[in-house]
This record gives C-alpha cells, sequence and structure tokens, in this order.
C-alpha cells in the first residue's frame, strides 16, 4: 500500500499532467489547423509528407493534418464535403475541378495573387492553369507537369542495329517511325514483319505499344491536324478526315504492320516498364510520370518525343491541387498551397522522374535544369525529349477546359473500341463517336 | 390468471421489440432513410457538392427521352437477367440432383462445387479475365484444340453478356446450397411408393422431385432475378461496360452517373426506376406463382 506520502506525490504528478496538458491545449489551440488531402504512390506519400513537415517547419503557428486517400478519391472528397467537413487544400481530378469551381466548392486564387507576387501567371508554364468563368478566374495549376513521350529501350535498338529515335521534336517523321518499328519487331523464329515467313501470332518482341485511352492518342491526332472536337468545344471533329487517318495510322500499327500488341494482348501483359525491360516492347507510348518506374528497371532507357505526323505537338497535363472554399484560414490555406505548388519544395518528387516543375526557370534556366535532372533517371536525351519538347510545342489537354469531360472520355473509349480491336474501320467508328459526343459538348469553362 | 398472463404477454412484447430494436433501427436509419432520401433526391439536381435544385420529373423525362444510354443499359441488363438467372437455375438445379446421390467423395464434390461462391467478386473477375483472354485464354485453347474458331468472348459487343451469363453459373455455390436442402426435404417415402408403383426414373423426377422442391425454385427465381438486376462488379472490373457500352448494366452507369459525372440526381432516378423494374418482375412471378408452386399442406 502506498502511504500518505506516496499518494500525495501521485496527485502532486497528476495535477502537474494536468496543468501540462491543458497548457497544452491552449497552445495547440492558437495553432491553425489545415486538412490536405492527396492520392499517388507510396512514393509519392512519401515526399508529399516530407512537404508537409518543411512547411510546418517554416510556419510554426500552423498544423496540417495529411489524408492521404489513393483510391475512389473523387467520392471520398465528395462524401466530406457532404458532411461538412471538407479539407483545407488538396488535390482533385481534372474532371471535377471546374464544375467544382462553378459551383463555389474549390476557390478562385486570383485575389490572392494579386496580394502575392510570389504566384504569378508567368511564374509556371504557360499551359498549366485551369481557368474558368470565361477565362477570368482561376484555380490554380496543376499539382506536376506531366507529357505524353515515347521511352524506349536503348539495348534493343543496339542490337538491331537501328539507329535512336531523334531526341529533337518535329524530326521523327511518322514514316520513319513505322520503319523504325519494323525494324525492332521480330517473332518467334526471328523474322521481321514483310519478312517472308513472318508470324503476326508470335510475337516475340513489338516495335511500340500505346494504351488506348485518350492521352496516348490524342497528340497524334493533334500533329495531323485532326481534334476530338472544335475550339469551341460545341462541334465534334472526330469524324473528319485529318482525325480519321491519324485514327488509322495508329491502328495499322497494331492490324497492318503488326509492330504493336492488340489491346486483348495488352490485357496480359504486365505494366510498360516490365515490358521494356523483358523486351517484349521496344518502345513505349506513355507519360513522363513512367520515368519513375522505368529508370529502376535496370536496362538503357532512352527517351524521345512523339513521332510527327503533320505538325509537333506536345500534349500536356496533370491534376490540379485547389484550396477548398470552405476553408476557415484561407491566408493559411494560400500559404500551404503556395508551398505545394512550388517546385523546389518537392524537388525529391522532380528529381525521382515521377513529376516534372511547374516553375518555367526550370525549363529555360540551365542552372536550374540540374537541380532537377537526375543522372541514371533522366536519360542524356532528355532535355531535348521532355523538356524543349513540351516548352516549345506543349499544348494543354481538354481536361483543362471542356465541359463534360468525363463524359466525353467515355463516350469515346467506348465507341472506339471496336475500332481498336480491329472490327471496325476508322470512318464508322468515328462517326459513331461524333453522335454520341455531340449532345455533350456544351463548349469550355474558359470561354 | 388472466391478468397475470397479459402482463407476461406485454413484457414479452416489450422485450420482443426491444431484442428486435437493433436490427428495426438499423433497417430504419441504413435502409429505409436512405432510400426515402434517394427517392426526394431523384427529383432534383444535385452534384453533391452543390446546392440540390428542385426539377420535378426532368429526370425521368430526360432518361427515357433523351439518353439512349439508358435504354442501351436496360436492355443491357434484362439480356443478361434473362441468360444468367434460367442457366444458373437450371445448372444448379442439376449439380444439386447430382450431388443428392449417394457417391463416394459426396463431401468433397460438394466442397468443390461450393468454392467458387467464397472467391470475392473482385478475385473471381480477374481470373475469368484469363481465361477469356482471345490470345492466350483456356477458352479459346480448348475451342482452337477441337477445331472450331476463337471467340472475342468479352471483348466483342456480341458475345460479352453471354461470357458473363456463363460465368455466373460457375458462382452458382448458394443457389445450389438451397436447391439440396430443398432435395433432401423429399420425404423418401413418396419415391418409394412411386417406385412400387412403377414409375422411372423420369418420372420420379418429374411428378415428385419437381414438384415438391417447386417452392425452392420460386425463391431461387425471386432472389436471382433481385441479384442480377443489380450486377455491378463485372462490368467495374472486367470490361468498363464496353466494348461500345455493350455491358453497360443499370447499376454500373448509375454508378458512373452518381460518382464520376456528378449527377446524383439523375443516378438516384435510375436506381428507383431499377426498383419499379425489379418489383414488377417480382410481383409478376408471385402472380403467377399459385400455379406452378406446390406447398406441402395447402388447400386447393
Amino acid at each position: 500500500m502506498l502511504g500518505k506520502k506516496g499518494s500525495r506525490i501521485i496527485i502532486l504528478l497528476l495535477a502537474t499532467a494536468l496543468c501540462l496538458s491543458l497548457f497544452a491545449a491552449a497552445v495547440s489551440a492558437e495553432k491553425v489547423k489545415l486538412k490536405y488531402t492527396y492520392w499517388g504512390s507510396p512514393l509519392e506519400k512519401t515526399a508529399q509528407e516530407e512537404m508537409l513537415k518543411e512547411f510546418m517547419k517554416a510556419y510554426p503557428h500552423i498544423e496540417v493534418q495529411p489524408i492521404y486517400i489513393p483510391s475512389d478519391y473523387v467520392t471520398k472528397i465528395t462524401a466530406m464535403l457532404a458532411a461538412g467537413d471538407p479539407p483545407d487544400v488538396g488535390q482533385l481530378g481534372e474532371g471535377q475541378v471546374l464544375a467544382w469551381a462553378e459551383e463555389g466548392v474549390v476557390l478562385d486564387i486570383t485575389p490572392f495573387m494579386e496580394q502575392d507576387p510570389e504566384v504569378s501567371f508567368e511564374s509556371r508554364l504557360p499551359m498549366t492553369w485551369y481557368m474558368y468563368d470565361g477565362g477570368k478566374k482561376t484555380v490554380g495549376t496543376n499539382l506536376a507537369v506531366e507529357i505524353m513521350m515515347m521511352f524506349y529501350n536503348k539495348e534493343i535498338f543496339d542490337e538491331a542495329g537501328v539507329p535512336y529515335p531523334p531526341a529533337k521534336a518535329g524530326e521523327w517523321t511518322w514514316d520513319e517511325f513505322v520503319e523504325t518499328a519494323i525494324a525492332l519487331t521480330k517473332d518467334r523464329n526471328g523474322r521481321r514483319p514483310g519478312e517472308p515467313g513472318f508470324d503476326p501470332n508470335n510475337i516475340d518482341t513489338y516495335g511500340v505499344a500505346f494504351g488506348t485511352w485518350w492521352a496516348p492518342i490524342l497528340p497524334f491526332v493533334w500533329s495531323n491536324g485532326g481534334d476530338w472536337f472544335d475550339e469551341e468545344g460545341r462541334e465534334p471533329l472526330i469524324n473528319k478526315p485529318e482525325s480519321v487517318e491519324a485514327l488509322q495510322k495508329l491502328n495499322d500499327l497494331i492490324y497492318k504492320y503488326h509492330v504493336a500488341p492488340t489491346p486483348t494482348q495488352m490485357q496480359t501483359f504486365p505494366a510498360f516498364n516490365i515490358l521494356l525491360q523483358t523486351r517484349k516492347v521496344a518502345m513505349v507510348v506513355d507519360g513522363q510520370w513512367a520515368l519513375l518506374d522505368l529508370a529502376q528497371s535496370g536496362f538503357k532507357l532512352g527517351a524521345a518525343p512523339l513521332p510527327t505526323l503533320k505538325e509537333p505537338v506536345c500534349l500536356e497535363l496533370g491534376a490540379p491541387n485547389v484550396i477548398f472554399a470552405a476553408t476557415k484560414h484561407p491566408q493559411e490555406a494560400w500559404l500551404l498551397y503556395k508551398w505545394s505548388t512550388t517546385s523546389s519544395k518537392v524537388m525529391s518528387l522532380n528529381k525521382s522522374g515521377l513529376w516534372m516543375p511547374l516553375n518555367i526557370e526550370y525549363y529555360t534556366d540551365p542552372e536550374k535544369m540540374n537541380e532537377w535532372l537526375t543522372e541514371g533517371v533522366h536519360p542524356p536525351e532528355y532535355k531535348e525529349a521532355a523538356i524543349d519538347y513540351v516548352l516549345e510545342y506543349g499544348r494543354r489537354a481538354p481536361s483543362y477546359y471542356m465541359r463534360n469531360w468525363e463524359e466525353i472520355t467515355s463516350a469515346i473509349s467506348q465507341g472506339l473500341s471496336n475500332f481498336w480491336l480491329g472490327k471496325e474501320d476508322a470512318q464508322t467508328a468515328a462517326d459513331k463517336v461524333a453522335e454520341a459526343l455531340r449532345p455533350l459538348l456544351q463548349g469550355r469553362y474558359d470561354r | 390468471m388472466r391478468k397475470r398472463s397479459r402482463t407476461l404477454q406485454s413484457v414479452e412484447n416489450r422485450w420482443g421489440v426491444l431484442m428486435a430494436l437493433p436490427a428495426i433501427l438499423g433497417f430504419v436509419m441504413w435502409n429505409l432513410l436512405p432510400m426515402l432520401a434517394s427517392l426526394v433526391i431523384s427529383f432534383t439536381e444535385w452534384s453533391v457538392v452543390s446546392r440540390p435544385k428542385f426539377v420535378g420529373l426532368a429526370n425521368f423525362s430526360r432518361m427515357f427521352n433523351q439518353d439512349p444510354l439508358f435504354w442501351k443499359s436496360l436492355y443491357v441488363t434484362a439480356y443478361y437477367t434473362f441468360l444468367s438467372v434460367p442457366a444458373v437455375i437450371i445448372g444448379a438445379f442439376l449439380v444439386a440432383t447430382l450431388l443428392n446421390q449417394n457417391v463416394k467423395g459426396l463431401a468433397v464434390f460438394r466442397t468443390i462445387f461450393y468454392l467458387p461462391s467464397v472467391v470475392p467478386a473482385v478475385a473471381n473477375a480477374v481470373l475469368w479475365l484469363w481465361l477469356f483472354n482471345p490470345d492466350f485464354g483456356l477458352f479459346n485453347t480448348v475451342l482452337t484444340s477441337i477445331g472450331f474458331p476463337k471467340s472475342l468472348w468479352i471483348y466483342d459487343e456480341k458475345t460479352v453478356i453471354p461470357s458473363l451469363a456463363l460465368m455466373s453459373v460457375w458462382g452458382m455455390g448458394n443457389t445450389m446450397i438451397i436447391f439440396l436442402a430443398g432435395l433432401q426435404g423429399v420425404p423418401r417415402q413418396l419415391y418409394e411408393a412411386a417406385e412400387i408403383d412403377g414409375a422411372n426414373f423420369i418420372q420420379r423426377w418429374l411428378y415428385i422431385t419437381l414438384p415438391m422442391v417447386s417452392s425452392v425454385i420460386f425463391f431461387n427465381l425471386v432472389m436471382g432475378l433481385i441479384g442480377t438486376f443489380q450486377v455491378f462488379s463485372q462490368a467495374y472490373v472486367m470490361t468498363e461496360g464496353g466494348p461500345n457500352n455493350a455491358s453497360l448494366f443499370m447499376v454500373y452507369y448509375l454508378f458512373r452517373n452518381a460518382f464520376q459525372y456528378g449527377r446524383m440526381g439523375y443516378a438516384c432516378a435510375i436506381a428507383w426506376t431499377l426498383f419499379v423494374i425489379v418489383l414488377v418482375f417480382t410481383i409478376i412471378i408471385f402472380k403467377t406463382s399459385p400455379a406452378w408452386v406446390y406447398y406441402e399442406g395447402e388447400r386447393r
């Protein structure tokens, strides 16, 4: 049993603890609490958490609670909003952000930009701004810049004695690209397409692989002078000759030249980095973000801009970071927003190959460039193949401005599905898509 | 005496209600209220993040008059249901009949046939993706080895629904177990009497087994219909509604509207339309059931 003295000590301890906890509560009550939501790979999670830690060090009066939502992101954010407990700052899908901005759920950041010269339209890549209300307001930019480009396994090129594709945009014509792809494709008996006895059903190495969702396809349609729809976003153009021709040329890679796997074969294939590594495929059309995995796959990686049909063009895309309108601390939320979208604060992600920086000086200033280009991650041609490519020919994806974007992409992928399976010609499929698109084309947010 | 039993009864009643309260509350809070809410929402235009706007019957009129995808989804769902439900019932009934025989290793067989029902829906879907693959899948390998042409299975507009119906037969375990229980409940003496009267196997099956388990068929039919009308995961995991919207099931389409296109009001309208359709079919089955369902001890 405790003596009288013992129990007195305990009482003293308890009282001290109580005082301390009250004190702590008082201190933390002064702290501004923000919630930050985001998705992404485990690597992105770690990098984002580091970024937030640095932020809290720089602003000790702000406490940020990171909320990592790896799947069903929009559903969960919607639920948080509906429950009256929305995040302050966070990522948002391209398909939702501008509709939500119009509803007033996401803040227009132009008033903050007027007060704070650190963020200006000139400071970031010009195509990365999500504009709405006729182009007068903006929710901000992507969290990171991404482009569609070509990656390849140099070892396969070397063995086949095929020169690497040009790293400068516009120098690689479509016909040269097809030739390269043919020269790299090889069936089980080592025969190339076009050679007598070539067996298209048993191909060991494909020249190229590309996904059939909108982002790998659209840059080729653009490059040929076509588009999904007109400038105003009201009339479908997918069934016009330029667009149809580009689609047919991509389709020919699969069914005419047999240099690319079919969509059903792709279903059984592993990820692109494994395909390149195991020499199942020599080149892949993929997002810049793939570099993270590609760089760690242990082969000699090469990078190139996409081949040109008529004009060189670079499709730029990326999901935005935003400030939610329900935030009780707009000033602090702005500080966090600014921090999270400042390239120098998330340098580890830029260096890893997953992201490209937002701030324009990282593309123009060689010294700044060296801050993120990393040996062993970014291949030697990367500067020309990605940095110059986006700077000179970068064009924002329609996800930056189109109304009904999610439905539009769904209508396009459903309408073209038979075409990619080789069961329909380009014109028939494109005509059907155009019909399905017509009611969905309700214009742009920024016009 | 009487008074005491009445108090006992009321005490029992009170306790009974109290004991059932968690279930009642659960139903009211998690089923009834959300259902009523969704009915109200179906008359609004609401993207969840915005303020709901009352639009009357606009969602329904859009659905019936302006949305070809809705009709497509209705057709696809009905097509799937009319293939899958009979296939599952016939398949499950046949297998249950076999598993009701006295053979060696019966428990093993029963386990094997029930096993697919234990596999999670998504794992199931991934497995069948491989089976269906036109280039490397087992089905096409078998087809080509016996001299048939290859099929595109779930990658072809025309074959995607039959393929998915075929897949649903694989997951018939629960239906089969219920049939098995029904078969085991058929009194032996009926068979014995029929046998003495000289009835052969088919006659016994037709005049004893079938009528005696007709109530089980009825139950499985209703449950199967309700279940298949709500088919979702195959479209979500395997086909994404494709190719060319050929597997755009109603629940998948309403899911897309609610969570991808931000049209909660429209999604609720689809949900209620689906509910009414299922209700009508269920009522039809119930109304016709006296003609073909036999209950023991029923007065004719």
